[in-house]
């Protein structure tokens, strides 16, 4: 396993930003993928030309028979599988940190601004947070309390298109492996081709235990497969939810998304917002609104703004929140506007809120830590 | 092989890289070390043994490997490895040299946390602007330089399956058989791919911190004007 530390430790680093599926999916992937390559399949296949015998004298007729038998052998084949299976996660995480990155960037230039704005006095302080805030919702995605990534915007499309990829690499692999060699190994490999004077039975080394391990790989591919796909369902399910509820609701009534991760300190002030508030809230990068409010647009009244938000952030305990912080619109304007990114505390508060909750397993930080 | 070395030296370096620089080191670790050590090395692993040759004439086979292979895929790629990851040598030492200076100067002057100025980034500027953009372009020189190479020792890029020796001590020309040919040539055509994706990301750095300088110039000149 030590060869694969190089790859290990990218992924590692990947597991912690991942959704909770993500992070089954990376914990299949090095331990019944990895491992068991690298410990078991690698020791199986080792002999796989000494011992490939064929019944003939000729010489070289078993090296070419060897080689018209098994193009690349199983072993390479998965390794070729794992890394490029691997490699959109990759691609992911590299974006994920140049959004950390400009986050960093985005709250020092802030901390400028602020100094500055103290000195003038705060008469335009709502205009000069928001236009910060717009410019945030494109930039933003880092929940320093939590010191997770949230996935919204152009992260979370990166994510969407990551797993796209990769699930279309997964069908490759298994369709190319069917192409190449079926599904078993048979025992007997009859070959024609120069210099054999003739056709000649070749016997392939380790027949049975080599079938078992290409059914046991087979299968976890199939089974990383699915857990992808399960994964895009559960982001492109709560997306189109999130739009047909938009199209039933108006205006107004889509900011609650936003607003989901107010702190309770901070609940009382937005229910009177000043007017510049909601200007701030109607510039819509308008991708995950709240998944949860369209139950609540259909239970309740909308005119009672405050109520609804309430409300939509009870709904949202009650799902089991998306990584570590639940799902957000995409928009999430700057504390100032409306609220910072999840704190820690914040979780808690939303557990002690709903009575009736309906979550049944919420995602904490350390799920799968592998 | 210990490639862990490697990875800890180039790591250091890749703190004070630009965005493409990082993207280059971490497809030089997955894509080509990572490969090597765990795929190529294994295919390449029984060359000699299983290369067959149709005699009976002792030392022919030794003979006509040697001269068919003077020097194993996988050793040139080793050595293609390390060539191209030693120019990011030079950029870490100007650094040490950089920090070791700041710390001289600092001495003499105010106190400062000794970590915070280790893991402070430096950004390229100045001197490390040529000593890192002269590092890419050793980089891409060596790139080019092996692909050539193995070009020309190989007669291309594919495995012969079949290859007729007439060394002494063979009798006669005589037919050898080279093992795995066909995963050989996937190997070598999948490595190639990526020398070349690396070298068009040196290219890709090269460019971009040319036309940076370049723009950073053009705006002196404006605010001067």
């Amino acid at each position: 396993m030590g060869e694969w530390s190089f790859l290990g430790d990218f992924l590692e680093k990947v597991h912690k930003h991942s959704t909770v599926v993500g992070k089954v999916w990376l914990t299949v992937l090095f331990i019944f993928r990895m491992l068991v390559l690298g410990t078991a399949a690698e020791s199986s296949w080792g002999d796989e030309q000494s011992d490939f015998m064929c019944d003939t004298q000729q010489p070289g007729c078993e090296n070419v028979c060897y080689d018209k038998a098994f193009p690349i052998s199983h072993v390479r084949f998965w390794v070729l599988q794992i890394i490029f299976v691997s490699t959109p996660s990759l691609v992911y995480m590299g974006h994920a940190m140049h959004t950390v990155r400009m986050e960093e960037k985005r709250k020092m230039k802030e901390a400028e601004m602020e100094a500055r704005e103290n000195k003038n006095g705060g008469d335009t302080y709502y205009q000069q947070k928001c236009s910060v805030a717009e410019k945030e919702t494109k930039l933003s995605g880092w929940d320093e309390a939590g010191g997770q990534i949230i996935l919204r915007g152009s992260l979370l499309n990166t994510y969407v298109y990551s797993i796209l990829i990769r699930t279309a690499m997964e069908v490759a692999f298994i369709v190319g492996q069917y192409v190449l060699y079926g599904i078993f190994l048979e025992t007997l490999y009859i070959c024609q081709r120069a210099p054999c004077p003739h056709p000649v039975n070749c016997y392939v080394s380790r027949p049975t235990e080599k079938n078992v391990f290409i059914v046991f790989m087979l299968a976890v591919a199939v089974l990383s497969l699915f857990l992808s796909l399960a994964e895009l369902y559960h982001l492109g399910w709560k997306k189109a939810k999130e739009r047909c509820s938009r199209s039933y609701k108006a205006s107004p009534s889509t900011a609650p998304g936003r607003l989901e991760s107010a702190p309770q300190a901070e609940r009382a002030q937005m229910y009177t917002p000043p007017p510049d508030f909601n200007q701030c809230l109607s510039s819509p990068n308008g991708k995950f609104i709240s998944p949860f409010s369209n139950k609540v647009a259909s239970q309740q009244n909308t005119a009672n703004f405050a109520t609804e938000r309430v409300h939509g952030q009870e709904d949202a305990a009650g799902e089991g929140p998306f990584m570590k912080s639940s799902y957000v619109e995409s928009p999430e304007v700057a504390s100032e506007c409306a609220a910072p990114a999840f704190p820690e505390s914040y979780f808690n508060e939303k557990r002690r809120l709903s009575k009736a909750s309906r979550a049944s397993s919420k995602a904490r930080s350390d799920d799968l830590s592998v | 092989m210990d490639w862990g070395t490697l990875q800890t030296v180039l790591g250091g370096v890749n703190k004070h890289s630009t965005g493409i620089g990082k993207i280059w080191l971490t497809v030089l670790f997955i894509f080509r070390i990572m490969i090597l050590v765990v795929a190529a090395e294994r295919v390449w692993g029984d060359e000699q043994q299983d290369f067959v040759c149709n005699t009976l004439q002792p030392g022919c086979r030794n003979v006509c490997y040697d001269h068919f292979f003077p020097i194993s895929h996988i050793r040139l790629w080793a050595l293609q490895l390390i060539f191209v990851s030693t120019p990011a040598l030079l950029v870490a030492m100007h650094v040490a040299y950089t920090r070791h200076e700041k710390r001289r100067r600092l001495r003499n002057g105010e106190k400062i946390d000794i970590e915070e100025l280790k893991n402070e980034r430096i950004h390229i500027r100045g001197p490390l602007w040529w000593t890192y953009t002269s590092s890419i372009f050793f980089r891409i020189v060596f790139e080019a330089v092996f692909m050539y190479v193995f070009y020309y020792m190989y007669d291309g890029y594919q495995m012969p399956r079949l290859v007729k020796c007439e060394a002494w001590p063979c009798p006669n020309t005589v037919d050898c058989f080279v093992s795995r040919p066909t995963e050989k040539t996937t190997f070598t055509i999948f490595m190639l791919a990526v020398s070349g994706i690396c070298m068009m990301l040196n290219l890709a750095e090269l460019c971009y911190l040319v036309i940076k300088v370049c723009m950073k110039e053009s705006r002196k000149t404006t605010v001067l004007k």
